[in-house]
């Protein structure tokens, strides 16, 4: 199989491609910002112009300060995709290591990680993280360590149940028999076979993130003003929603588009990654 | 028996086995309690040799293999008796740091299913040359360039190309070739071989048996071949052990096990094989059966374990257990009335 087929395999998933592509421009829109707003998003401010509705100028119109909202939920995204990808990236360690070493070991070391595991899941997450929030402080950082903390126990139970089954494969008793060591195993054998699932978790997780962060952003926890964050403006909108609707429209599609392209792009991840999908596509057939 | 035994540890140690198993017991945990599935099971295997070892599905032939390399998965399964010298160490009471160093260098396995016994995520090539890397210590090229050179033994055509294809990419005779080469790499001195056949098709076993041989003609591995096809191992098998319930039944070389079996069992199995050219000489028969099933592990019958199923069955088989009785070094049957034994005892 060329790359060339390989690319057209993967141009047939149509969740993966749309919402790919979503993510892709809200991620260029992260990385480019500077050069999309036409306005600085935080000192561009003019009480003269404050509420305007949407214009020409102004394409997602003014807010309360005068600042551009096309502006603000451009440097918005910087904020949504970091938390996402920072969180994800915390949550998904803790939880591949926790369920790599549950699911190989099992036992007692099992019981305790899953014990553990359960009591994060009886939590509810937005109350987890807002318990570490106030311990911590609002701000940006805390909110990264209060989301990372917060949600890694899907990816750990995942990993443990995938790790579960792997480990009885004929493979790993093969890889047994040929005197491979536990790490080998764990990191060589069964970890690679094992990533598909955790793959569309975390990405599932990310939008999550994005919308707790939005969530904590509104309660006042997450980024402070005047940092442009998604959440953060909604909560200052909420006032106006009836005198100056597009101060919240537009941060909220933001939020709404993002979150299902996520989605659509896990989704679309779980349906080429799924072995079972991998054999129709590519017809195993031996050459 | 235990002076039975002592004899023929005297004997073996004149012939200085590669492997010689003794004793050994496995029990597989239940929520009724722990079910013996081998019991009190010995053997030897000498350089260079390959033995067969016989039994239908549940005769623990696999778990015996498996006790060797303590591969049993455990829990449920206690290796609770025995001992298996293996160039001078006894493998089951070696730590598990040790035995990794036997393990796919020293003795190696291939197993029953080629399908899923490669990692599918990783080139064959790789897979072959991670061997290399864990029990030779080659460096990534050179590891690369000595698992071509297995390829190319077990006579994989286009070499270069095949390394870096994944098992999917490849029927199941090829890569039952692959298991085959990683399990070589390191010149094992005894290769046990778990069903390697069962999962092929007819033309491609044969083609897989005849690479196990001449391998073992290259490398000058003893084989250890598990099977419930004696057809399999009836041309390549030098010595053939029979397991019926977890106990060795039968032990002899190939041409007394099949001319003149003298456990019951193995003499119903042999009848149970189709053989060509049997009309010709018996005329038409009906192929001959073995009427019931394996007695359930848990459920033993109380005297020999293939009394409720023997043609010639006694009061004594129903509440005495036979004991196994060495006629030589290579021939033993557990049975109160061997089929062929003479009156002195010779085959």
């Amino acid at each position: 199989m060329n790359m060339h087929q390989r690319i057209l395999r993967l141009l047939r998933q149509k969740n993966l491609v749309i919402g790919g592509s979503f993510v892709a421009i809200i991620v260029l829109m992260a990385i480019f910002a500077p050069l999309i707003a036409p306005f600085d998003p935080v000192s561009d401010a003019d009480l003269m112009r404050s509420e305007m509705r949407p214009d020409g100028t102004f394409i997602f119109g003014t807010d309360t300060h005068g600042r551009d909202v096309f502006s603000r939920v451009v440097y918005g995204a910087r904020i949504s995709l970091s938390v996402g990808l920072i969180t994800q990236i915390i949550n998904t360690f803790i939880g591949v290591s926790l369920g790599l070493l549950a699911g190989y070991w099992g036992g007692k070391t099992d019981d305790m990680i899953m014990g553990l595991t359960n009591i994060m899941l009886s939590i509810p997450v937005v109350v987890f993280a807002l318990a570490i929030m106030a311990s911590l402080g609002p701000g940006l950082i805390n909110l990264y360590i209060a989301l990372g903390l917060t949600n890694w126990s899907y990816s750990c139970r995942i990993t443990r149940a995938q790790v579960l089954s792997a480990k009885k494969a004929d493979y790993v008793k093969a890889a047994h028999s040929l005197g491979y060591g536990h790490i080998r195993i764990m990191f060589g054998q069964i970890m690679p076979n094992i990533l598909g699932p955790v793959l569309v978790i975390t990405t599932l997780g990310a939008a999550e993130a994005i919308l707790l962060e939005a969530a904590l952003s509104f309660l006042g926890l997450g980024a402070q003003p005047p940092t442009p964050s998604w959440g953060g403006m909604l909560s200052s909108a909420r006032n106006q929603f009836f005198t100056a609707p597009w101060l919240s429209i537009f941060p909220g599609l933001a939020i709404f588009v993002t979150v299902l392209a996520l989605n659509l792009f896990g989704d679309g991840l779980r349906d080429i990654l799924d072995p079972r999908n991998k054999a129709k596509n590519v017809g195993s057939k031996p050459k | 028996m235990n002076e039975i035994k002592e004899n023929i540890l005297g004997d073996i140690e004149k012939v200085e086995p590669l492997l010689k198993v003794d004793g050994l017991c496995v029990s597989f945990d239940s929520p009724n309690g722990p079910v013996p599935v081998v019991r009190d099971v010995g053997f030897y295997i000498n350089p260079g040799e390959i033995v067969g070892l016989v039994g239908e599905s549940g005769s623990g032939k696999s778990v015996t293999a498996l006790s060797l390399l303590s591969l049993i998965p455990s829990p449920p399964g206690h290796i609770t008796a025995g001992r298996s010298i293996f160039e001078g160490n006894d493998l089951l009471k070696m730590p598990n740091k040790r035995l990794r160093k036997i393990r796919g260098n020293r003795i190696s396995m291939i197993f029953q299913e080629p399908m899923t016994s490669l990692n599918p995520l990783m080139s064959v090539g790789d897979q072959i040359a991670e061997v290399f890397r864990l029990h030779v210590g080659s460096s990534k090229v050179e590891a690369k360039e000595l698992a071509l050179k297995m390829l190319k033994k077990v006579q994989i055509p286009a070499p270069e190309k095949r390394m870096k294809e994944f098992p999917f990419q490849m029927s199941g005779g090829m890569r039952q070739r692959i298991m085959i080469a990683m399990a070589l790499c390191c010149n094992p001195t005894l290769l046990i071989a778990d069903e390697p056949t069962t999962a092929l098709d007819v033309t491609i076993q044969s083609e897989i048996m005849d690479l196990i041989i001449e391998m073992r003609q290259e490398f000058g591995s003893a084989v250890l071949m598990i099977t419930h096809d004696l057809g399999v191992i009836a041309e390549t098998a030098e010595r053939i052990i029979v397991m019926y319930a977890g106990q060795i039944v039968e032990t002899g070389s190939v041409n007394e096990i099949f001319d003149a079996p003298a456990h019951p069992y193995t003499n119903a199995l042999l009848q149970s094989l189709p053989v060509l050219g049997r009309r010709a000489r018996f005329g038409r028969q009906r192929l001959q059966e073995i009427t019931g099933t394996v007695p359930d592990p848990a459920d033993l019958p109380a005297g020999c374990a293939f009394s409720n199923r023997c043609p010639n069955v006694q009061d004594i088989c129903k509440d005495t257990s036979p004991l196994l009785n060495e006629t030589n070094i290579q021939r033993s049957v557990r049975c109160h009335f061997p089929l062929t034994l003479n009156s002195d005892g010779e085959a």
